[in-house]
């Protein structure tokens, strides 16, 4: 994953370049055989070549790709944080696309590059058959065939970097910031929309653009839990800098208070029980497990466990049994019910 | 906790400019690999097949440009064998007379005989040089024949005054 990235960031900062020096060459060649060949069709395709180029030069693709890198890497906290937060702000403001719309809006244009290159090149093809203005079609081609690989090439990595980091922008996850020697924890929830992942198929003799759009039905779970979480880490903080300043005994009696507290709702409501029980297990996984791929498998067994209510409910009751430190995570939300309800 | 989102600074990478010279060979070499597999495909594209298509190619006569210049060789040509055949199919003089007036002239001088005069519609006789010096003097009928007035100038200006005098009633 690590190795990926870094090598599709050495080889489009390494690509970026080379395409804008080849787009001087061709607008100084248009510009100075435009008065010779202005109104044959080769050179109405290379016009169209250049408006397309010209496109791309406008949107700024190094800026983008940069955004990308930092979301990826995490190098600069800040950053990473401003730039995830602007993806939230989607929808909202209209009058200004965030980085990721902008990349998708890119990529749609490198896929549309490639097919008037390739008419360009056959019309200009025709010229070498004729053997007519030979140092004029040999540069064009030459030139023709570098942009049609660089934008290929780099319609493939940006469609990898796209990916990546909408994969990172759905997922939770917690960035650390350090400032004047101070240590900050800052959490980022995804927002429940729809996302879009892209794909490149290559058809007979260029990549086609798919679009993939997902809808996040599974993570209204993780995001009715998102709210419990952070009430409850905030908590589980809090007990960690008493048990720092040396005060054990308050923890535990605390602890002992919390299960005496529980027995109660236990005995009136038997709904509650079911809906304590599958949020307890998910809150117990999240807390163990934080890479990508487990919160996939962790998804798909909450998926299971609402196929199966009742084995779900003898499994809490050994863990619960088992267990004593469990029961305090319990107890907290069984506290947070009661001040719900009330 | 609140951090200040500070946006990046765009960092425009200064762009080199493009080559004042580009050496062709050199050029081509560099980027032959990408060339092959361009040619792979276009020849792909087109079957093998690189004649320029019929509705793209340009018109044979595009640098004869007809409707600007109103002098030219070919219109002559074209209204000389209109000419040619309105003589041979011998219209009547009214018809004759509506051609312009090179081409009456013209039609004129090719009814020269070896020898003698010829004559022309009103029975007088004509000069040989009749259509010369009908184009550059004012023509008069004396004696019988077909004489040019020796006026000065082209024909416009005695012409012109001419036709002034003829309409006061000066010459009757």
């Amino acid at each position: 994953m690590g190795t990926e990235f870094e090598t599709i960031e050495a080889r489009i900062t390494s690509m970026l370049p080379q395409l804008q020096s080849e787009c001087g060459i061709l607008q100084r060649m248009v510009y100075k055989n435009k008065n010779q060949h202005r109104r044959s069709s080769y050179f109405q395709r290379l016009l169209k070549v250049r408006r397309d180029l010209r496109l791309l030069q406008s949107a700024n693709m190094e800026e983008l790709v940069s955004s990308c890198l930092l979301v990826i890497k995490g190098d600069r906290p800040k950053q990473k944080l401003h730039l995830l937060g602007s993806l939230k702000r989607r929808k909202c403001d209209g009058d200004k696309h965030n980085f990721m719309e902008r990349l998708l809006g890119a990529a749609r244009l490198l896929a549309e590059m490639v097919e008037p290159i390739l008419k360009a090149a056959s019309e200009v093809s025709v010229l070498f058959a004729q053997s007519f203005f030979m140092g004029f079609s040999v540069t064009i081609m030459a030139l023709l065939a570098r942009l049609r690989v660089l934008v290929q090439q780099i319609l493939l990595d940006v469609v990898s970097l796209f990916n990546m980091v909408s994969s990172l922008s759905i997922s939770k996850q917690s960035i650390k910031i350090t400032h004047n020697g101070i240590e900050v924890f800052r959490d980022f929830y995804p927002v429940s929309d729809d996302f879009v992942t892209l794909e490149c198929v290559w058809k007979s003799d260029k990549f086609i653009l798919l679009e993939r759009k997902h809808k996040t039905n599974d993570e209204s779970h993780v995001e009715d839990s998102g709210g419990n979480v952070s009430v409850q880490t905030s908590d589980v903080n809090y007990n960690s800098i008493e048990s720092f300043l040396g005060d054990d005994q308050l923890f535990h009696e605390r602890v002992e208070a919390d299960v005496v507290a529980k027995e109660d709702p236990n005995h009136i409501d038997d709904m509650n029980t079911d809906l304590l029980t599958g949020s307890s297990q998910i809150d117990d996984k999240e807390t163990r497990y934080s890479d990508q791929d487990t919160t996939k498998a962790f998804i798909n067994e909450s998926s299971q466990e609402a196929g199966l209510p009742a084995s779900s409910r003898s499994s809490t009751n050994d863990k619960l049994q088992s267990c004593p430190k469990k029961v305090a995570f319990v107890s907290i939300k069984n506290l947070t019910l009661m001040r719900h309800k009330s | 906790m609140v951090t200040d989102g500070t946006k990046k600074p765009q960092v425009s990478v200064p762009t080199p400019p493009p080559p004042w010279k580009i050496n062709l060979q050199k050029y081509a070499e560099s980027h032959a690999l990408e060339l092959h597999s361009l040619q792979s495909i276009i020849e792909n594209r087109v079957n093998s097949d690189y004649r320029s298509q019929k509705n793209k190619r340009r018109r044979k006569t595009v640098f004869d440009n007809q409707i600007a210049r109103k002098g030219c060789r070919r219109k002559r040509q074209k209204l000389g064998i209109i000419d040619k055949a309105l003589a041979k199919s011998g219209l009547e003089e009214n018809h004759q007379k509506k051609l312009p007036r090179c081409v009456h002239r013209r039609y004129e001088l090719k009814k020269n005989p070896e020898n003698g005069f010829c004559t022309s519609g009103d029975v007088t006789k004509r000069l040989r040089t009749h259509v010369w010096h009908a184009k550059w003097f004012a023509m008069t009928k004396l004696w019988g024949y077909h004489l040019p007035l020796c006026l000065q100038g082209r024909g416009k200006g005695s012409r012109a005054l001419l036709k002034k005098a003829q309409t006061r009633g000066a010459c009757t």
